[in-house]
């Protein structure tokens, strides 16, 4: 386990890397003076002399670079232009309003996407199963934003059961808060419910064929149990991986359900930065989610091992 | 000796696009109590289709049990009453051991867990006996192998293991099919005195199945020979095997090859076992027989009494 | 264990063959798909016909008419016919897609092949590419896009860029198994050129399963295509776009909820008839693959 774990982290060292380099570079794929493109059409010549000397754009890209990496040794990702706050500073403010959006949409995902899996499968080929199938097609087909404003116009404007935007602090009105966060996690989740229910079905079908299935009913126990312990914890070992790829989905996701729903959270800062040209934010975004996203694949490829025995030795 | 497991007119049928196809008709044996019996043919037979049968583990949809009754001392079975003998009364170990076994779960837990559920005993007590039972089954150190998985061994190691989790709670029954054909040849010996000591010390019965006509030979009673969803021949081994009444065991005897002889010859029976939907009219063993006619085409010929206690489904059985 | 295999797959008759085209055309699902992506597409291609209107013309007078009243599907702030701005719509959002398609395809069949075959150039390629992938796609296309400007053909190279790497695993890993048979490896010991073994060989051996990507692929960047235009990093207005209609409607979700939901249905409409597509694809070209989602 030691080994297979030190091997694993070894191997995402230069990811890592890669993903900085990827981040940075993103600035110097505009076309022609970034410093203009962040200025503005209507900059004067010394506004943009300003900007270049603030992003450091005059030197080489090479210094820039060592620059920009001094800096991340240092937890430091950069000023924001729009803001003019450091990037860390205003990702940390934003999280107690997207975290929280994360986690209710990963928690739906999870208790909605693996019962609906399994319960197509176990009833594979009958109304139940294409009622789920088809529905999780449909999940997986609706563009989130979309969705978004459909459940306002039903739900907030139609009905009038819920706000149909905003965001409420916690510490002001915790039954509002709650209130304020039921659409956006619904139209967060939706399409890693479909994702997780679709995958969640496959694997339950292609292990309910295995022999070892067949080996627990031949022991006489209960359903629950065959279904619940033998065949879900085989089903775990390719879900996991889901879960890492749904965290990505979901951090992406909710550029567009903050912006939907006026959510002062990360995503809306993101989607803020990529609309003003606002490039170290873009950088630290990016970076950020990037680097979250290979330490996930980490932890997954680690679950991995903790679940299925083989693999600690296999690979 | 009274009959353990009595099993009546058994036919399976599953539903295909092209309708409802049979894949068993008309089985019928009888398992005395303490008895070994064996079942033996080719692929396709329909003979672990049987044991599913019998364990009420047939897969539904698509396959159901459309006729016929299973009787287990003396109790006839329904789904529920199967589900209720299934590990207890009735065990079965089967021919894969590595894709038997669940490769997420220690040895020590699919061992003990029949234990946990029928006999409700703690997980302490469960793990230590547990250990007993995979000493009892020839594995050596079994402490420290409670808490290994199903890769970390051998495939004959394996196939004591899934021995170990049968007898557990004490069957009267043991079904066995195929157990040791996916093993290496020295290891199959093992396995199969292991089985016959185990029998003899336990008084379960054992219903073995097998393509092997060697194994049937080596540990067996009584056999019945199986063809196409039914059986077509039964009787006491010796009898069975040293004057076979029906083309199709005479053919499947022939077919084993003779190490004595300076000349090995391997006549195999021509063609394959027809799958269920290309049944062939009359007995199913026609197309295949050297020795069948026009009658044989007609209907499908019962079990008659060929010698004493020896029957063969076949109108002109070789005389004994 | 026959019988087990016989009860397990079900399959008593033994299977019957049909070429391709005719399981396809007996595979529902994909039926299904095909009519939905295919009337979408030829709202596209007959917009110039079927449009009762021109897409751009305002007419203040007829703001914000709701569907029906000779608006199919009502009219939009400006005046304009949404239905007619839809197929126009159509034409330009597939257009976007199918090229995503093509672009990906060849840069991501280019670099499988290559990775696949060359084992010295793998190592580093396939780093690129897992590094290309720790980023959500939509997240890393939308920051391409910001930094090329707005406008179609940079949304094209956007959205390439981030679904190169799930094309090239796929091919890659065709490679690798085709690469080791026994036809390939006695072409080359025969002296056969690597371009050729290539293209002879492995490429059409790739081919099933790089379709059913690429069928996916175009779902994935009709969706992400209308993120990048509803956050205004795509072709910018008043040429229409479905993503860029939503974004103009969004405003008036309140009063005029027909502005954003039409197109948002036409998005709809056209990924689920791309997934089924795909779906139906795999399950007759390449039963051995799983979902590939993400």
């Amino acid at each position: 386990m030691f080994w297979y774990a030190a091997r694993r982290i070894a191997a995402s060292v230069p990811v890592l890397l890669l993903v900085t380099l990827i981040s940075f570079s993103m600035m110097h794929l505009v076309p022609g003076d970034p410093a203009a493109a962040i200025a503005g059409s209507g900059a004067t010549n010394a506004e943009i002399e300003a900007i270049r000397l603030q992003l450091g754009l005059d030197k080489p890209f090479l210094v820039q670079l060592a620059t920009w990496f001094g800096g991340l040794l240092q937890g430091d990702l950069g000023r924001s232009i729009l803001l003019n706050r450091p990037v860390w500073q205003a990702i940390v403010e934003r999280l107690p309003i997207t975290l929280p959006l994360a986690l209710f949409a990963l928690a739906l995902t999870l208790l909605i996407g693996i019962p609906a899996g399994v319960i197509a499968a176990l009833r594979a080929n009958t109304w139940v199963d294409q009622a789920v199938t088809g529905l999780a097609m449909l999940g997986v087909s609706v563009p989130s934003f979309w969705l978004a404003l459909m459940l306002i116009v039903l739900f907030g404007v139609h009905l009038e059961w819920l706000p149909t935007g905003g965001f409420v602090p916690f510490s002001e009105d915790p039954a509002a808060w709650a209130r304020s966060m039921v659409l956006p996690s619904i139209s967060l989740a939706l399409l890693q419910i479909g994702l997780l229910a679709r995958i969640t079905r496959g694997t339950m079908l292609e292990v309910l064929r295995q022999d070892y299935v067949r080996t627990a009913r031949a022991k006489g126990l209960p359903g629950w149990m065959v279904i619940g312990k033998h065949a879900l914890k085989n089903v775990m070992v390719p879900v996991v991986t889901v879960i890492g790829i749904s965290f990505g989905l979901l951090l992406s996701g909710s550029i567009v359900i903050e912006t939907v729903y006026g959510m002062p959270g990360i995503g809306r800062l993101i989607a803020n930065a990529i609309f003003g040209r606002d490039y170290p934010v873009i950088q630290g975004g990016l970076l950020l989610t990037g680097t979250i996203l290979v330490l996930l694949n980490l932890v997954v490829d680690l679950l991995y091992a903790v679940i299925d025995p083989r693999v600690r030795y296999g690979r | 000796m009274s009959a353990l497991l009595e099993i009546e007119d058994l036919a399976v049928a599953f539903r295909t696009e092209r309708g409802e196809v049979e894949a068993l008709s008309g089985v019928s044996l009888s398992v005395g109590d303490g008895q070994s019996f064996g079942v033996v043919g080719e692929s396709g037979s329909g003979k672990s289709l049987t044991a599913l049968a019998v364990m009420g583990l047939v897969p539904d949809p698509p396959g159901r049990i459309s006729r016929g009754t299973i009787r287990f001392a003396g109790e006839k079975l329904d789904a529920r009453a199967k589900a209720r003998l299934r590990g207890r009364e009735i065990a079965m170990i089967f021919q894969e051991p590595m894709s038997a076994l669940n490769p997420v779960f220690t040895v020590g837990e699919q061992v003990a867990e029949g234990l946990r559920v029928h006999e409700r005993m703690s997980h302490r007590a469960a793990s230590a006996r547990a250990a007993e039972l995979l000493g009892h089954v020839g594995i050596p150190d079994p402490v420290r192998r409670l808490s290994q998985y199903p890769h970390e061994l051998s495939g004959g190691m394996r196939q004591r293991v899934m021995i170990a989790a049968a007898l557990a709670c004490r069957p009267r029954l043991l079904i066995a099919d195929e157990p040791t054909t996916a093993l290496d040849v020295t290891i199959q010996a093992q396995i199969l005195s292991l089985l016959a000591e185990l029998q003899r010390e336990t008084g379960m019965a054992v219903l073995l199945i097998t393509h092997d006509l060697g194994v049937i030979a080596q540990v067996v009673k009584r056999v019945a020979v199986m063809y196409a969803g039914r059986v077509v021949e039964t009787g006491p081994v010796v009898p069975v095997f040293e004057a076979p009444a029906h083309p199709y065991t005479r053919a499947l005897l022939r077919s084993i090859p003779a190490l004595n002889e300076d000349e090995v010859r391997l006549p195999a029976i021509p063609g394959s076992v027809p799958v269920p939907a290309a049944w062939p009219p009359g007995c199913r063993f026609n197309p295949r027989c050297e020795l069948a006619d026009a009658a044989c085409t007609r209907a499908a010929p019962p079990l008659i009494a060929v010698a004493e206690d020896h029957h063969a489904a076949c109108i002109r059985p070789f005389a004994a | 264990m026959a019988a087990e295999a016989i009860a397990a797959n079900g399959v008593l008759a033994p299977p019957r063959r049909f070429p391709v085209t005719r399981r396809l055309f007996r595979h529902r699902l994909f039926v299904t798909g095909l009519i939905l992506f295919g009337s979408m597409l030829f709202l596209a291609v007959a917009a110039d016909w079927i449009a009762p209107h021109n897409p751009m013309r305002m007419q203040f007078r007829m703001r914000f008419r709701p569907p029906g009243e000779g608006f199919l599907f009502g009219t939009d702030n400006f005046g304009r016919d949404i239905f007619s701005r839809l197929c126009f719509g159509a034409r330009l959002s597939l257009g976007i897609g199918f090229a995503v398609v093509i672009v990906n395809g060849v840069f991501g069949t280019a670099i499988g092949l290559i990775a696949g075959y060359f084992r010295r150039a793998d190592e580093w390629l396939m780093r690129v590419m897992d590094a290309l992938m720790a980023f959500p796609a939509v997240l890393l296309a939308l920051a391409i896009a910001a930094a090329l400007g707005p406008s179609a053909a940079n949304a094209v190279i956007a959205l390439s860029v981030v679904y190169i790497p799930r094309t090239a695993r796929i091919v890659r890993a065709t490679v690798l198994v085709v690469r080791e048979m026994d036809y390939v490896q006695a072409a080359r010991a025969f002296g056969g050129r690597d371009l050729w073994i290539i293209f002879r060989h492995i490429l059409p051996n790739s081919l099933a399963p790089l379709i059913v990507q690429l069928t996916f692929i175009f779902a994935y960047a009709v969706l992400a295509e209308s993120i990048l235009s509803f956050l205004g990093v795509g072709p910018p207005p008043p040429t229409p776009t479905w993503g860029n209609m939503i974004a103009e409607g969004k405003d008036y979700i309140r009063e005029a909820w027909w502005i954003a939901m039409f197109p948002g249905l036409a998005i709809c409409l056209t990924v689920l008839g791309l997934n089924l597509l795909g779906d139906g694809l795999r399950d007759v070209l390449d039963p051995r693959l799983k979902v590939q989602q993400g």
